[in-house]
């Protein structure tokens, strides 16, 4: 019996290994998508004719032209011995095509290109602002990128001032890969102030469950350089509502406690001293008596070493140094309130955590209050904010005075 | 339970269906005559005149008794022939003035009180016994109208000087290595085991080959059930020659379907001497410099002497990067082709994208890739092995760059592969047991077939099947895997951590040793 | 046989807790912290863990004061001492039939979810058989070697969790994890009712007590062998709300993979975690499943002692191929799951403690 089982086993097996191998696919012969931009389509042709074609098909809400950047490997190689098919020396290949559903659009992409889209090793997803503020866009769009077991979660999301597609196809001159290139971009924020921390598509997906608003980073595309710079705001329902500048975005960074870097300008005395960042900590301090007039204090602690004084100042004096500390201060206070003034004021979108304090701290008032903040009686609109900084000077540098004084 | 059936099936049929063979092996019962000239006529129709038989024929002192030496050309040492046996009868009788008796027996006890100065001396009766001691370089003294012969030892041939055995070179450590001599070897061990407990069991294996056997242990270290079972099943061997300890080792192995060696073989006494002091058991083999040691564990073959000559951090460096090794031995060419035809998400994007570069233009899928390349490894590995040493470095300069180099210019293989096949023959290198490593390069194909299926998922079901297979294997009975699984945490100081040598004061665990303890001093239990 | 091969055929305590251990963790491990997120809706769904963990210690403590007043007897022959021999074959047969089932969801889970992260052409039916086969290899070995290969895998599998689970570190955001304690005691209660059916599997105390050096040791097992699941939990638990928040976790079909899915190693050889995680999860769901099958050929093999081992072996095999391929989706092979616990709840938890009251009452004891 032995004997016979060991038959049927190995018979078993040869049969597996002959028919197997159902999902090989040779590395080169996978279309490696390494960005994806998403934007509205500009003209309703295709639409238009998807419609004649087949009337009852059913639509979404909305359309979307998708870019999708897949890596031509040969072109990476450096010099110039290419053995493979490549014909040009591009190292990337843009398919653009349009559709409703992202799923479907991927899918087009297979009767085009001869290599099949493979999306686990995408790095940026880049959504136009008409997508972000469309009403059905962002979210419907960003479903499938979340739902796909192919999708890797710390994908970075960007959202584009203007056409997304201008973006992803910048020419840069350091890399070949311009997805690669924003990437890389994405990650300087512990060298600028202004620049949002990177928002992963795994944490869209946790500011899409929660009730407050989010900003996410904004990049803008020159002819052969992008710029992450600033910050696009999405109110509760997940639309985007505007830009913050960078300056603004500054001052978000300092509310939200997310400054890894950077630096700070202030006028002292007749010109100007510039501080390097070197570590920022925010706490709120909430009144909560009065539930239909909240106070909230922001107590921001700076510390940072002196990169720049051009005004020749006594750095080793005790008080000047007290007053250089005041001046970033109250540059530290001047940053915040224009923030302030414009997510609080102007388009009361909640993205300075002020929500997410109250759930944290004070989680009775905040299930009482909950559904009143940014809708219903828009408790936010009506709370109050002050902001107070301290800067901590931790280093002059190397000398005291570079000149004389004039 | 079945493998078991199917080893009993294949002793059964060892033993059964070879009858004739055991005809023409029966023990010959002839007698000795009385006639000395009747004598030698017989000896030379047994041995059908061989052309390496030596007889003499001559008279004992001044007197007319005559007798024959009888011995082997060449196995016998003859300048010791020549003077203890020769010229010790001819000329001592006569200048020691002994009156020589008349009867032929009182002559040969004479002889084997008195003249024969020699230490390992006996008396026969029998063609059997006699053949037997004249056939392993003994010299028989047959005197003339006596039933009995004088057996008289002179052992003497010609043997390999010691040499470092090439197969276990080590920086560090004793040159010596075992000679095809078992006398020798014995000797080799002897002198580094000087405890009179140690014990050397002989006896004679082969029905035709008759080589001499030797089983050695410390008798007062060893697990007795151990002993009592290794001797049970030496004691099954029914085979006509045993030219290598290979024969032993298999026909006394646990699971003759396991790729895996289940008896460690080694030409090095150190390692033999150590493994005795452990508690295991050698078994030498005339005529082979390799001897055996059980029972083992998988732990063992990774295990180098020189990991206890160096100082304890090199050695667990050492052993770390041996089981480092053995892994990329056999799961390196799986790997690659599981993450690059299945899971190329798995590899970081910018080596992807540069494999992928390198594919592009291979004609063959990864899989098939690999399989050509491992099976040259293998071919260039065998051909090396088999020539001459000059010529063996030239095959490999010729396979490893030339081949390599030609293949990927034109294109036939990828430059990730040629690494992948180098790192994996280097790792298999590493691996201190030639004998694990074949068993190494077995499994390699099959987690290459594997992951060639199921990709990853693949590699790991392999992984498991290998583990079970491990798991249920056992080396005279003791578990494989153990110290692992059984756990024994003790043992697992002199695992893949060599602990300090201080810190090593009992035996293994898993040995049962009557005598656990190694080191006295300082031992408060 | 001689004495010393006998010895090591028995097992030691610690070996025992590693063996529940390894048959505790399982499928629960990746779809616990959707379920007890849901639950509780907050970070305090570790207290939940602790509950339910605390309630199966006792049942299990139960379980193996039972098994243990019957030293070298099967679950049948103590069963039919206790209440008569039909009921121990009505029982012991129920309970093969549990057994059963369970292989064939674990089985089942290892061909869905290894098609969801790892393939897309290939067939369920290859994925599930080729591991059924893997299993059976394992099964048709000695028992104690199927056992010692928890020994083997288990510090693999909690290796990997703490490699995962430390670089999961970077993305933890504490505001995730406030605020504490604001769940209700119902909310508590309800997901110490859903982590509950995770921590299933300790019952194989009532079979393996027989392989135990000293049985009256099973209760120290049963410990053993649930602090290790709990402490896991709890740690997953915390990192799965810490990084992804409450919210997320109710969203996310397997958290644990998803946890895995985040990591990056930042320069590492392998960018993505979450297959070698996944894989080395499928040594556990392996080791889960050759014990539940172990569990079932044991129990038949005590009452029908002519039967072989293989015998059996291969008729179950077929039998539980086909249920594995039953569920026809994600939800019906979920609710599969829930079943199998419910129906195991009074099979194995249920009855067990009745018998042991039963036997402390009358007096009926093993002879050891």
């Amino acid at each position: 019996m032995g004997k016979k089982l060991r038959l049927y086993v190995s018979m078993l097996l040869s049969t597996i290994l002959v028919s197997g191998c159902w999902d090989q696919v040779q590395i080169e012969e996978r279309g490696f998508v390494v960005g994806v931009a998403v934007d509205a389509p500009r003209n309703e042709n295709a639409e238009e004719q998807a419609e004649q074609e087949a009337p009852e098909k059913p639509k979404g809400k909305q359309r979307f032209l998708v870019t999708n950047q897949m890596v031509i490997p040969g072109g990476l190689v450096a010099g110039g011995q290419s053995t493979g098919q490549n014909t040009t020396n591009e190292a990337y290949l843009n398919i653009v095509s349009e559709g409703d559903s992202l799923f479907e659009v991927s899918r087009e992409f297979a009767t085009r290109a001869s290599r099949t889209p493979f999306y686990q090793h995408l790095k940026i997803i880049i959504f136009s602002e008409e997508i972000a503020r469309s009403k059905n866009g962002f979210g419907n769009a960003i479903d499938v990128l979340l739902r796909d077991p192919d999708a890797r979660r710390s994908t970075k999301v960007f959202i584009s001032k203007g056409d997304a597609k201008n973006v992803i196809e910048v020419k840069p001159k350091t890399e070949k890969l311009p997805s690669l290139y924003i990437n890389s971009i994405g990650e300087n924020n512990d060298r600028t102030a202004r620049m949002l921390p990177v928002m992963r598509i795994g944490d869209v997906h946790e500011q899409l469950l929660n009730q407050f608003s989010f900003t996410l980073p904004r990049i803008t595309a020159e002819k052969q350089e992008v710029k992450i710079a600033g910050a696009a705001l999405f109110n509760s329902d997940h639309i985007m509502v505007g830009f913050l500048g960078e300056e603004e975005t500054e001052g978000l960074n300092f509310l939200t406690n997310q400054i890894k870097g950077g630096l700070l300008k202030a006028k002292f005395k007749e010109d100007l001293g510039v501080l390097s960042i070197t570590g920022a900590k925010r706490s709120i301090v909430a009144d909560t008596r009065n539930k239909e007039h909240l106070k909230f204090t922001y107590q921001i602690e700076c510390e940072g070493a002196i990169m720049e004084s051009f005004d020749q100042i006594d750095l080793l004096n005790k008080q000047v140094m007290e007053k250089l500390q005041l001046a970033f201060a109250n540059e530290i206070e001047r940053l915040c309130r224009d923030t302030i003034t414009k997510v609080h004021k102007q388009l009361p979108v909640d993205v300075i955590g002020l929500g997410s304090h109250l759930k944290q701290y004070h989680k009775d008032l905040w299930k009482d209050i909950k559904n009143d903040w940014e809708k219903g009686k828009r408790l936010y609109g009506k709370s109050e904010i002050k902001v107070v900084a301290q800067v901590y000077i931790r280093n002059i540098g190397g000398i005291n005075r570079a000149e004389l004084g004039r | 339970m079945l493998r078991r059936i199917l080893a009993q099936h294949r002793r059964q049929k060892a033993s059964s269906s070879e009858l004739p063979r055991q005809e023409a092996a029966q023990p010959i019962s002839l007698s000795l005559s009385s006639n000395l000239q009747e004598n030698l006529e017989t000896i030379k129709t047994l041995l059908g005149n061989s052309h390496d038989l030596l007889t003499r024929s001559f008279f004992i002192g001044n007197t007319q008794h005559s007798c024959a030496v009888v011995c082997i050309d060449g196995l016998a040492n003859s300048a010791m022939v020549h003077e203890q046996i020769l010229a010790n009868i001819q000329l001592m009788i006569s200048t020691a003035e002994k009156t020589v008796p008349d009867d032929p027996e009182e002559i040969l006890s004479l002889l084997f009180e008195e003249v024969l100065s020699v230490i390992e001396i006996k008396k026969e009766s029998d063609f059997q016994s006699m053949l037997d001691c004249v056939l392993s370089g003994d010299t028989a003294l047959l005197i003339d109208g006596t039933n009995q012969v004088i057996v008289i030892d002179s052992k003497g041939w010609a043997t390999r000087a010691v040499e470092e055995p090439a197969a276990e070179g080590l920086v560090r450590g004793p040159r010596d290595g075992f000679t095809e001599s078992i006398r020798d070897n014995t000797v080799r061990i002897r002198r580094r085991v000087k405890d009179y407990h140690l014990r050397f069991d002989g006896s004679i294996v082969g029905e035709r080959s008759k080589t001499d056997l030797v089983v050695a242990y410390i008798d007062n270290i060893v697990d007795k059930e151990l002993l009592d079972e290794v001797k049970r099943r030496l004691a099954t061997i029914d085979i006509d020659e045993v030219e290598e300890s290979g024969f032993i080792e298999q026909w006394i192995e646990d699971d003759f379907l396991s790729p895996f060696p289940q008896i460690h073989s080694t030409e090095r006494p150190d390692k033999v001497a150590a493994s005795l002091f452990q508690g295991r058991i050698a078994i030498l083999l005339d005529g082979t410099p390799v001897v055996l040691i059980l029972p083992v564990t998988f732990g063992l073959f990774l295990h180098s002497p020189e990991d206890y000559y160096e100082r304890w951090i090199v050695g667990t460096l050492a052993r770390l990067l041996r089981y480092i090794a053995s892994f990329l031995a056999v799961f390196s060419p799986s790997f690659y082709i599981a993450l690059v035809t299945f899971h190329p998400g798995l590899i970081p994007s910018d080596l992807a994208f540069s494999i992928a570069a390198t594919r592009d233009g291979v004609p063959f899928p990864a899989f098939l890739e690999a399989i050509l390349m491992v099976t040259t490894m293998e071919l260039l590995q065998e051909a090396g092995l088999r020539l001459p040493k000059p010529l063996g470095q030239t095959v490999g300069i010729v396979g490893g760059l030339v081949i390599g180099d030609a293949a990927v210019s034109a294109g036939i293989v990828s430059p990730v592969m040629v690494i992948v096949v180098a790192l994996t023959a280097i790792a298999s290198f590493a691996i201190p047991s030639y004998q694990l490593a074949i068993a190494f390069r077995m499994i390699r194909f099959f987690a290459m077939f594997t992951a060639a299926v199921f990709g990853v998922y693949g590699v790991i079901l392999s992984f498991i099947v290998i583990m079970i297979h491990l798991s249920n294997l056992t080396s005279i009975g003791y578990p494989y895997l153990s110290p692992f699984a059984p756990q024994m945490p003790r043992d697992w100081k002199d695992l893949i951590l060599r602990a300090p040598i201080t810190f090593l004061r009992k035996r293994p665990k898993a040995l049962h040793t009557q005598d656990e303890t190694r080191m006295r001093t300082g031992d408060q239990s | 046989m001689s004495a010393q091969t006998l010895a090591e055929k028995l097992i030691s305590k610690n070996h025992m807790g590693i063996n529940i251990a390894s048959v505790t963790i399982g499928v629960g491990i990746l779809t616990f912290p959707r379920t007890l997120a849901k639950a509780t809706g907050a970070f305090d769904g570790w207290i939940s863990i602790v509950i339910s963990g605390a309630v199966a210690f006792l049942i299990g403590w139960l379980l193996a004061k039972l098994a243990a007043r019957f030293p070298r007897q099967s679950f049948f022959e103590y069963t039919s001492l206790i209440a008569s021999k039909p009921v121990g074959y009505v029982l012991t047969i129920l309970i093969c039939i549990y057994t059963m089932l369970f292989v064939s969801f674990e089985v089942r889970a290892i061909g869905t979810i290894a098609k969801q992260y790892l393939f897309y052409n290939t067939p369920v039916e290859m994925i599930t058989l080729s591991f059924l086969l893997v299993v059976q290899y394992a099964v048709a070995g000695s028992r104690v070697a199927l056992l010692r290969l928890n020994l083997l895998f288990m510090p693999v599998v909690l290796y990997v969790i703490v490699v995962v689970l430390v670089f999961a570190q970077p993305l933890v955001e504490i505001e995730n994890v406030r605020p504490y304690f604001s769940s209700s005691w119902k909310a508590l209660l309800q997901g110490s009712k859903d982590v509950g059916l995770s921590y299933s599997g300790f019952e194989i105390i009532l079979f393996y007590t027989m392989l135990m050096k000293r049985p009256e040791e099973a209760g120290k097992s049963v410990f053993l062998g649930l602090l290790i699941p709990v402490v896991l939990y709890m740690t997953i638990y915390v990192f799965v709300i810490a990084v992804f928040s409450a919210e997320v976790a109710k969203n996310l079909t397997f958290p644990t993979i998803e946890l895995a899915k985040e990591v990056e190693v930042p320069g590492g050889f392998f960018e993505r975690v979450e297959s070698i995680f996944f894989t080395i999860w499928i040594m556990t769901i392996f080791n889960t499943s050759a014990m539940w099958l172990d569990i079932t050929v044991l129990n038949l093999t005590s009452m029908f002692k002519k039967v072989g081992k293989m015998v059996w072996i291969l008729i179950l095999s077929p039998i539980i191929y086909f249920i594995a391929m039953l569920p026809q989706n994600l939800i019906d092979f979920f609710s599969f799951g829930d079943k199998l616990t419910y129906f195991g709840l009074i099979i194995v938890y249920l009855i067990p403690i009745c018998l042991l009251i039963i036997a402390f009452f009358r007096g009926v004891k093993g002879n050891g």
